[in-house]
């Protein structure tokens, strides 16, 4: 094994496959310094692979641990276990294969696996490997997760240890329900402890002044008087000195996005709580990336053992139909909109393009629809775009640059709509093939990672203690009851439980009508839970 | 796995009886409970979405069925239910606090002890392996102080030690052993017999509704003692015992006496199981129907054969009776005139709440729908065990 690691330059390591009960085959062994050097020479570039083959038992436990061998206690990880265990024993799904983005990335593969989705399983899992170390948006995140979640789960065990179980899960499934509420670009932001100021450094606003239209290039100072009246005059100082003194205490300014990040820094929480709470922010934020590029990185995955298995030919003659089977059931069959077949076929798309050299200026100004279509200029540069695209883009960027009408008729992408029928239920039919509308359709489902948009407008709003978050509403309605049990939560962290007080905490959206309505919570009670009013209600009751 | 929330789930899940039908397999038992969400923002059912497939424009590519569900666009997809294994132990944990169950004190004036070996003695003899080493330092530090050996000018001069020090040398006086002893400590058997009437009114619903009850008693009584036997006494006109399986099964025709039962069970107490070596539970079932004259003679047997210093409790179960004077209503009245002792003599019965007996036997016991059944085992059982009857007492 040793001298065959020297040919593609990073170790292979095999994990501990001793474990009694893991069918290991000697095979498989044999074959895989073959296939890391044939995707070595494909152009992948992955972290050094760590491959342990797993009962299924044990790929379930894993894989509800996200990935990870040790985590910290709490019920959802068992929930999660009994389900996909539970769905492996009836026959409803099947995990081939597990990868992590860490530095060496561990591979987990199914033992019960034949060779051949073993070998399809480790090529597809190096193009996880490669997109975690090259693309832009996995840049901040540690390459080390492994101990950072096992030490982690360490001291959240101590804190269960010295505070009770009880009190740290309640505290964990508060901040567990929002973890999706933070900005994946946060995680470029250098956190900073701020610095005690000694000397005067303060920024200074100067009152604008409202210049005069001078069309003879003559000024008209005898007009200031009216123009920037006294009013305006006073107005304007009011504002630049409000705007210096939130400079100078550097308090909250503007619409915040990470609002988790926002209660870390700022909720009113024991020490044991704040560290446990900066614990499940840095994990939100190891995990982001991985939510805002499913899609792209599934696809190229699969794009990866596509060229592997089927244009290399490593599955040979007879091989083929079983990889096709394979292949088939991760791409969940002919129409599927699973984020593998959307991002393996993107892939495809661009890289036909690219092979063609249908891009460009010359390209996107040809009116001559045969010579348009027949639009071949032997580029090949197909392969060198693909990697470039996942190096450099998410989700949202891809389908943003790369959808159009020729995707759309090439994909046969559709909209549909819902009509209600006599007997009560919903037809869905085809309402449009625009482009324009399933772009916009495709780039609302993946933006925000498929998330509601949700801002923290002012954590004190109207001088009322209430903490104001606002959804930016796109036409898209939010669930109620999950919206209200999380507001919930909300409360709970920034009110430590209600033992520091009693801030409301309030969210402003809009129903199916388009009227704005605010979900508030002034209470964890079970009859001062959440309730509903109108915007204006809200404005009236509280300001 | 299950902790939390899973486990108010549970206690939740008992205190409503779904679990009386279940025996458990490896030790666990399958529940299936609803899944619980971390509630997260998300969107509502989409109004409209992306699609793949052929079709012209108005194509139906979908339809959902449902009360006008699709229209109400905000409401939140039901979680589908998942299955957990539970361990036996957390079900029974869980079975004491949601349905109040007593512990099971084992009778004070059993006497009999088991023997256990335990090295808690010192002597001056022994094997070597056995030697108390801190105890013979500690005699030899006595004898020397006692000698004074250990004064300042008695000290020597050891290469190696910077200051001089008063060696420790134990002579063989000194030497202290580790030694066994006999302890006699009580002994925790218990036996339950569980007798139930055999005859031809006793059909296929009441057989399981015993075997439910039996089962659950069995699994609560079990954990309070080291070791646990059980008997299966069936009776007709007369009395034999038969194993698990027939317990449950066995259906005759034929008349009733109930006596014999438990004249049965208090022949097996004079050699099989003495009454200074085990706990005795006797938990009998029946559907009230019994020959006229033996009521009396129940009641006397208990009174002789089956008394207070005998036997721990006695529980009787009077399933779906078909009379209203059954042989429940006897020991009832035996129970209030003072000749029985309420305080191991207990009776419950498993009866539906709007009686009509117009019906006749066979009817009555398919009338029962599964819930209801199932609530009054729970209460059945709650009432055997002496909870309910606490309860009584607080309201």
């Amino acid at each position: 094994m040793s001298n065959n690691n020297m040919l593609y330059g990073s170790p292979v390591l095999l994990g501990d496959n001793t474990v009694p009960g893991v069918k290991y085959s000697p095979e498989l062994e044999e074959v895989i310094p073959r296939i890391l050097k044939a995707c070595k020479e494909f152009g992948l570039d992955y972290y050094a692979p760590l491959i342990e083959l797993c009962t299924y038992d044990d790929i379930s436990e894993v894989a509800s641990y996200g990935g990870f061998p040790v985590r910290y206690p709490h019920w959802s990880f068992g929930m999660e276990y009994e389900e996909m265990s539970r769905g492996y024993e009836y026959g409803m799904h099947r995990i081939y294969e597990m990868v992590i983005n860490s530095n060496p990335s561990i591979l987990y593969c199914l033992d019960s696996n034949s060779l051949l989705d073993h070998v399809t399983v480790i090529a597809h899992a190096l193009g996880h490997s490669h997109f975690f170390k090259n693309n832009k948006w996995f840049e901040p995140t540690t390459e080390n997760a492994l101990n950072d979640l096992a030490n982690h789960a360490t001291r959240i065990r101590r804190y269960m240890d010295r505070w009770g179980r009880e009190r740290v899960t309640q505290f964990m499934d508060w901040v567990l329900t929002i973890d999706t509420l933070t900005d994946f670009s946060a995680a470029w932001d250098k956190r900073t402890v701020k610095e005690i100021k000694i000397r005067d450094e303060r920024k200074y606003f100067h009152p604008r002044k409202m210049k005069m239209p001078s069309t003879d290039g003559v000024d008209h100072d005898y007009m200031q008087d009216w123009i920037n009246d006294k009013e305006w005059k006073r107005s304007e100082l009011e504002r630049t000195k409000k705007l210096e003194a939130i400079q100078e205490m550097s308090i909250f300014q503007g619409k915040e996005k990470n609002i988790l990040g926002f209660l870390v820094d700022h909720a009113p929480l024991q020490p044991w709580q704040q560290d446990i709470i900066a614990m499940l922010y840095e994990e939100a934020q190891y995990f982001n990336p991985q939510r805002v590029t499913k899609m792209l990185n599934e696809g190229f995955a699969s794009w990866t053992d596509y060229n592997i298995m089927a244009r290399q030919r490593w599955a040979g003659g007879d091989g083929i139909y079983d990889y096709a089977k394979h292949k088939m059931g991760v791409l969940g069959g002919k129409y599927s909109m699973n984020p593998y077949a959307v991002g393996f076929k993107l892939l495809l798309y661009i890289e036909e393009k690219w092979n063609k050299g249908r891009f460009g200026r010359e390209f996107d100004l040809c009116e001559d629809y045969a010579k348009k279509k027949n639009w071949d200029t032997k580029a090949g540069l197909g392969h060198q775009k693909v990697f470039e695209v996942c190096e450099i883009h998410n989700d949202f960027t891809a389908i943003m640059e790369f959808v159009d009408q020729e995707f759309v008729d090439k994909f046969e992408l559709y909209t549909w709509k819902k009509f209600p029928t006599p007997d009560g239920g919903v037809d869905y039919r085809i309402d449009s093939r625009d482009v324009k509308v399933i772009k916009q359709l495709l780039l609302q489902r993946y933006s925000n990672g498929g998330l509601p948009d949700i801002r923290l407008v002012d954590p004190n709003y109207a001088q009322k203690h209430i903490f104001l978050l606002e959804h930016q509403w796109d036409g898209r309605i939010l669930a109620k009851g999950y919206a209200q049990a999380t507001l919930k939560n909300i409360w709970n962290i920034w009110n430590n439980g209600g033992t520091t007080g009693k801030r409301p905490v309030a969210l402003c959206t809009k129903n199916k009508n388009e009227e704005e309505i605010v979900y508030i919570c002034i209470g964890n009670q079970e009859e001062s839970q959440s309730t509903v009013l109108s915007r204006k209600d809200f404005e009236e009751q509280f300001s | 796995m299950v902790s939390g929330r899973i486990h108010k789930e549970l206690g939740k899940y008992i205190h409503n009886a779904g679990i009386v039908r279940q025996r458990g397999k490896n030790g666990k038992i399958t529940i299936s409970i609803p899944k619980i969400d971390m509630p997260h923002f998300i969107f509502g059912k989409p109004e409209e979405g992306v699609g793949r497939g052929p079709g012209k424009d108005g194509d139906v590519v979908g339809h959902d069925k449902g009360k006008g569900k699709g229209s109400n666009g905000a409401s939140d997809g039901e979680a589908d239910p998942i299955e957990v294994n539970v361990d036996m132990e957390a079900v029974i944990k869980a079975l004491g606090e949601q349905w109040s169950l007593p512990n099971m004190e084992p009778k004070q004036t059993k006497t009999f002890e088991e023997i256990k070996i335990k090295y808690n003695g010192i002597s001056k003899i022994g094997p070597q392996a056995l030697l108390h080493k801190r105890k013979t330092l500690l005699q030899t530090m006595k004898r020397c102080a006692s000698a004074g050996l250990l004064e300042d000018d008695k000290k020597i001069i050891i290469p190696g030690y910077s200051e001089p020090i008063s060696p420790l040398l134990p002579i063989e006086d000194d030497m202290r052993y580790r030694q066994w002893n006999e302890v006699k400590i009580p002994s925790s058997n218990a036996v339950i017999f569980f007798a139930r009437d055999i005859s031809g009114s006793m059909d296929q619903f009441k057989c399981e509704i015993v075997s439910d009850m039996a089962w659950w008693i069995d699994m609560w009584i079990r954990q309070f003692y080291k070791k646990t036997e059980r008997v299966y006494v069936v009776h007709d006109t007369a009395a034999k015992e038969v194993d698990e399986k027939a317990f449950y099964k066995l259906r005759l025709g034929g008349g009733t006496v109930c006596s014999t039962a438990l004249e049965y069970i208090a022949k097996q107490l004079k050699h099989r199981f003495p009454i200074h070596n085990w706990n005795i539970y006797v938990f009998y079932f029946t559907d009230g129907d019994n020959w006229l004259d033996d009521n009396n003679k129940f009641i006397q047997t208990i009174k002789e054969k089956l008394n207070n210093d005998i036997v721990n409790l006695i529980g009787i179960t009077q399933i779906l009776p078909w009379s209203q004077a059954g042989l429940k209503e006897a020991v009832d009245a035996a129970l209030t005139k003072g000749d029985l002792g309420k305080k191991y003599v207990r009776t419950t019965g498993i009866d539906k709440k709007e009686k009509n007996r117009g019906n006749g036997w066979w009817g009555i016991s398919e009338a029962m729908d599964e819930d209801e059944r199932n609530i009054s085992i729970r209460n059945a059982i709650r009432e055997l065990l002496g909870a309910a009857q606490t309860d009584k007492q607080t309201a």
